[in-house]
């Protein structure tokens, strides 16, 4: 038998196998329990002593090549087969993907998140009232007795029992400083009332308070507390700050802060009143004003939101309507 | 407050431009709210005098007139108002001269030349004067340019003020402000002692008189026509005060001048002396306004022997009033405390420049000054008066205050030089003395507000400029903020990962509506709500989000998800004696199921969707397990579509299917579900998760289909399982529910998948058979459950 002839027709063959059965076919053929390579193999068994380890050397390469090239055209085969499996598979990626369903939270509470956030570092805790309150903690605690011109500048919501709805976040701060002693360092963020609806004014809308009460709290602390803080907030360290002289009835000295940003076209906009806790706060909740000193800070969050979000109407705010509140969604 | 910055320039001679004026007047407090140009952008226009008027030959409402501009030759001018007349002085436009709305040049009317126009107030963009042409005062220059010859390159100034500052409601107020900071002296108005020409005298009885410390009146006599100066009408129009006679005019302009309002009654009316008394139950008033109102006993007034003729400091009475034929009219300048007069006039529906001025607080000195100013300023229109009676007291105690240099520091953060303090506050008009810690200061009748140490503190500040003020860093502080904050922010993120839009709607609904949806609670209505529909509080968020889902509806949403947290408020009081408020999660979810998808069918909301978002945030809150949800009944929601979730057998919030009914009633055309939890079970801070270790052996699982009868629930079947205890026994879950074809009417076939696993070792059949057979026994034990063939 011509080994070499075997072979090169061996290989022929395989090559030639179309798939794995036609493949299979050709291993049974050299392989098989009636196969060439089985018979020649038997055959070595008559050879001489001298030429059996010759034989049995050429039988062994032969069966070595034949073995390979076979691996080699399956795994060509399967290759093959395995790329059409998968091109019969692709998808048009572009199709939508299922239940991309994410809503928004509302622009007041990111506003407000936004807000909490920061001050949580500096170690502020987030403090809540109600919101229906009494005459003391929304006024006379506060500094405001009952003929204080300051009251007509509130518009309050009055029920029938003489309760009111709070005007302001500030009645947080007493109810905070009746329940926990000094030093203080607290935000109350919420919802507030006045009577007044127009294009700029919702009869309902939401203020932040902060409070801070140390021996050592004073206006150079409030002042750098608060540009920090807005700086932050409009995320432009161009930003500009002023401090302008104002009144609360519950801060002494007062003051309130414009800030202009070329992102509001460089004018000057109010966003906040702070300032000097008032003594007679302080004496009001027990603490004593010659040891301990606050300040204190209210914010409104909607006009801070509307200059964040570009938002031109404050009414938007409270329509509900999804394809305005859709647009808040990152 | 508005007033015109030439005004003030002459009071305060600063130099300072009308922005630079602006700018210290925001750092002073006083805050700058516009500022508008008195007149509008004109140029070329000059005072002239008309020399002749013919009629025009070709029409009957033109005449021909001759003006002196100053010029060697007087110029032809065709006019059309009727008020012109030979010797007037007009403002002339000479032609090229640039008008507001148009540009003067050389022109034919109706075939008669014309160079030039004489001219209206209101033509050259200045509000508030007659109309026809404006009628200038004789002493003007013929010929100088107008602009200059009225002021007329000045600006109004508005500024809100704060309620402390009420002595800054006036040009003298707001000019020793800025003289305070600038420095330069301020020009208090010349009084000259009145010259006493009349001999009648005023009967004043003061009956009130802690509320008016001070009356001072005085008669006064008008000459025929007098007429009020240009100058003082101009100052008035640029204060935003139309001129409305003499007068009036005189006490309008000490009023903004100097702070004090003053009242003049037309002494011909007046019956009998002057008493300045409360008001009697029962009187009434009618006001200059024509208004009648019905007097309370707290509210002061001036009466004579018929009554009331005056609200004190807040408006006079229509018979006593100074009309344009009154000749003789006794002038009032009093001082009435803020507590006697403020809340009257809001109680009333008023709101006027006196009452706003009495309600902050006069300067109590001021009466006598401001007296004779007026009476000077009508004897220089002519006028003459008798002596002045003054009833009450003329000085007041000192208000003394104390300042510490510690506290200065304490409160700004930085310290001040003792020179720089007393420089300042003396420039504020304070007396100041030092003593051992700081200084004693004695504040200016006008600064009234001054009350405590922190009042002097703001001064300064003021004084020295906020912007000038040092920053100092907070220091670092050890105290622990809470976390519950971040339990409400995880839920709201997990209900907007689910699809939900948050929700902001009024605490306040309509009655009527909330009424539909919660028949069973009573709300709390508001005394003074803004409109009915906003009139309730809200006992449950749900109204308000019905509403906010239909507003969507109506703008063609097809699907609308919604939550909301707020408080709901219910009549009972808690234990401060405020109603119970109570934060809630609430939410509303209408329309399709998903959004709109290629790969799977459109289907309506139903129950168990929401129920699912609902059973997702009780798990965020570590508290699926221990919840129930039993069928319950609320008027709002579906019969057989509702539960009630339990925690521990206390109800914490309420899910169901809208009532048909109501969604009708509430205009929703589409299948809605609701569901409310009180809020702070899910925030409260959920327990500490532990480790329960990890089954490297196999898991077993055996599935059951059972049958049960219409009453039976899940709850109970699961119940059940549960009741029969083994240590791997890992957990039931339903894969199926059916009903229908081979099973009978009400009957139902949950099919359940059963979960062993031990954590030590591999379980035998044997002992999941005898589990099994437990779990088949009890259900049909218990619940009269068939294995299902």
């Amino acid at each position: 038998m011509d080994m070499d002839r075997l072979l090169q027709d061996a290989l022929t063959q395989i090559n030639e196998a179309s798939d794995l059965e036609a493949l299979e076919t050709v291993r049974v053929h050299y392989f098989g329990k009636k196969g060439v390579l089985t018979e020649l193999s038997k055959q070595l068994g008559q050879a001489s002593a001298e030429e059996k380890p010759i034989l049995g050397a050429k039988v062994s390469g032969l069966r070595q090549a034949i073995n390979e090239a076979f691996d080699a055209k399956k795994k060509v085969i399967s290759d093959a087969l395995l790329a059409a499996k998968l091109a019969s598979e692709s998808l048009d990626v572009s199709l939508p993907g299922r239940n991309v369903d994410v809503g928004s939270l509302h622009p007041v509470t990111q506003t407000i998140t936004r807000i909490n956030d920061w001050f949580a570092q500096l170690g502020f805790s987030v403090e809540q009232g109600p919101e229906i309150e009494d005459d003391v903690h929304n006024f006379e605690a506060l500094n405001i007795p009952e003929t204080h011109p300051a009251r007509a500048m509130h518009d309050t919501f009055y029920f029938d029992s003489g309760l009111l709805l709070r005007t302001h976040t500030s009645p947080v701060q007493i109810r905070t400083m009746e329940r926990q002693s000094p030093p203080l360092r607290i935000i109350a963020p919420g919802r507030v009332y006045r009577c007044d609806s127009d294009q700029t004014h919702t009869p309902m809308f939401h203020q932040i308070e902060g409070l801070v009460v140390d021996k050592t709290a004073n206006f150079a602390q409030l002042k750098a507390l608060l540009e920090s803080f807005l700086i932050y907030f409009f995320d432009d360290p161009e930003l500009k700050v002023r401090f302008r002289p104002s009144y609360f009835p519950f801060t002494e000295p007062s003051a309130e802060v414009d800030i202009a940003t070329n992102l509001l076209g460089g004018r000057w906009v109010e966003v906040l009143g702070c300032g000097v806790v008032h003594p007679n706060v302080l004496k009001h909740a027990g603490i004593d004003p010659e040891e301990y000193t606050g300040f204190a800070f209210g914010l409104g969050v909607e006009r801070l939101a509307m200059l964040r979000f570009g938002i031109p109407d404050l009414r938007l705010l409270f329509d509900n309507d999804v394809r305005f509140l859709r647009q808040f969604q990152a | 407050m508005k007033f015109s910055y030439q005004w003030l320039m002459s009071c305060v001679a600063t130099g300072w431009s009308l922005e630079q004026t602006c700018a210290k007047l925001n750092d002073l407090g006083l805050e700058v709210e516009e500022t508008t140009p008195v007149a509008g952008d004109f140029s070329g226009v000059v005072v002239g005098k008309v020399l002749s008027v013919e009629p025009h030959p070709n029409a009957d409402k033109l005449r021909v007139t001759t003006v002196d501009v100053g010029r060697a030759e007087p110029v032809q001018i065709v006019c059309g108002a009727p008020n012109v007349r030979v010797g007037m002085l007009a403002p002339t436009a000479l032609v090229g001269a640039v008008l507001p709305s148009i540009t003067i040049k050389d022109a034919q009317l109706r075939g008669v030349a014309s160079s030039g126009m004489l001219c209206s107030a209101a033509e050259l963009g200045i509000e508030g004067q007659e109309s026809g042409l404006w009628d200038l005062p004789a002493e003007l220059m013929v010929g100088s340019d107008l602009r200059e010859a009225l002021n007329l390159n000045d600006a109004s100034i508005e500024i809100s003020l704060t309620p402390n500052r009420a002595d800054a409601l006036s040009v003298l107020g707001v000019a020793r402000d800025v003289a305070a900071l600038s420095g330069v002296t301020v020009q208090v108005p010349s009084v000259t002692e009145p010259q006493v020409v009349l001999s009648a005298s005023v009967d004043v009885k003061v009956e009130a008189a802690a509320a008016c410390p001070s009356y001072l009146a005085c008669r006064v006599d008008l000459s025929e026509n007098a007429q009020t100066p240009l100058w003082m009408k101009e100052r008035l129009r640029r204060s935003g005060l139309r001129s409305l006679g003499l007068v009036v005019d005189v006490t309008n302009y000490v009023m903004l001048e100097l702070g004090q309002p003053m009242h003049a009654f037309d002494a011909d009316k007046i019956q009998g002396a002057i008493q300045i008394r409360n008001a009697q139950a029962n009187e009434s008033l009618t006001l200059l306004d024509g208004k009648t109102v019905s007097l309370a006993e707290d509210m002061l007034v001036i009466a004579d022997e018929t009554g009331a003729i005056a609200l004190a400091g807040i408006m006079g009475g229509q018979s006593t009033a100074v009309t344009d034929a009154t000749r003789r009219v006794v002038l009032e300048c009093a001082h009435f405390t803020p507590a006697a007069v403020v809340g009257r006039a809001r109680r009333l529906g008023l709101h006027t420049d006196a009452s706003h001025r009495f309600e902050r607080g006069v300067d109590p000195l001021l009466p006598e000054l401001a007296m004779k100013r007026a009476l000077s300023l009508l004897a220089e229109a002519g006028a003459q008066c008798a002596a002045v009676v003054s009833v009450g007291a003329t000085s007041i105690a000192e208000n003394r205050l104390s300042l510490r240099r510690e506290r200065i520091e304490r409160l700004l953060g930085m310290s001040v030089d003792d020179a720089q303090v007393v420089q300042l506050l003396s420039g504020l008009g304070m007396k100041v003395t030092a003593n051992a810690t700081g200084w004693d200061v004695v504040a200016p009748s006008w600064r009234f507000d001054m009350a405590i140490e922190a009042d002097l503190v703001e001064e300064l500040a003021r004084m020295i400029g906020l912007d000038n003020l040092p920053k100092l860093p907070l220091p670092a502080t050890s105290v622990m903020p809470s976390g519950r904050n971040q339990q409400e922010m995880r839920l709201k993120h997990l209900l907007v990962g689910r699809g939900y839009q948050e929700a902001i709607t009024y605490s306040f609904v309509d009655g009527k509506e909330q009424r539909l949806v919660e028949p069973d609670q009573v709300g709390i209505d508001l005394a003074n709500p803004i409109a009915e529909t906003l009139g309730q509080m809200r006992v449950s968020l749900w109204t308000g989000l019905l509403s906010a889902a239909r507003y969507n509806l109506n703008r063609q949403a097809k699907r609308v998800r919604f939550f909301e947290t707020g408080l709901r408020f219910l009549a009972q009081q808690d234990d401060n004696g405020l109603p119970v408020q109570i934060p809630t999660l609430a939410g509303i979810v209408c329309g399709s199921a998903a959004a709109m998808q290629w790969g799977q069918a459109t289907r309506q909301v139903d129950f168990y969707d929401v129920k699912g978002d609902v059973e997702a945030l009780l798990a965020s809150a570590g508290l699926l397990g221990q919840v129930s949800f039993v069928p319950a009944q609320h008027p709002a929601l579906h019969p057989g579509q509702t539960a009630s979730i339990q925690l521990n057998g206390q109800v914490i919030g309420l899910i169901g299917s809208l009532h048909p009914s109501l969604a009708k009633q509430m205009d929703i055309d589409m299948p809605a579900v609701l569901f409310s939890i009180d809020l702070a079970y899910l925030t409260a801070l959920p327990a500490k998760a532990t480790f329960q270790g990890l089954s490297k052996f196999p898991l077993v699982r055996r599935d059951i289909a059972v049958v049960v009868d219409a009453p039976v629930t899940f709850a109970q079947v699961s119940s059940v399982i549960a009741s029969v205890k083994r240590d791997w026994f890992q957990s039931a879950e339903l894969f199926d529910v059916y009903a229908g074809k081979g099973l009978a009417e009400g009957q139902r076939s949950l099919a359940i998948a059963l979960w062993f696993q031990d954590l030590e070792r591999t379980l035998t059949d044997a002992e999941i058979e005898a589990c099994m057979n437990e779990v088949i026994e009890q259900l049909s034990l218990q619940l009269n459950a068939q294995l299902r063939a």
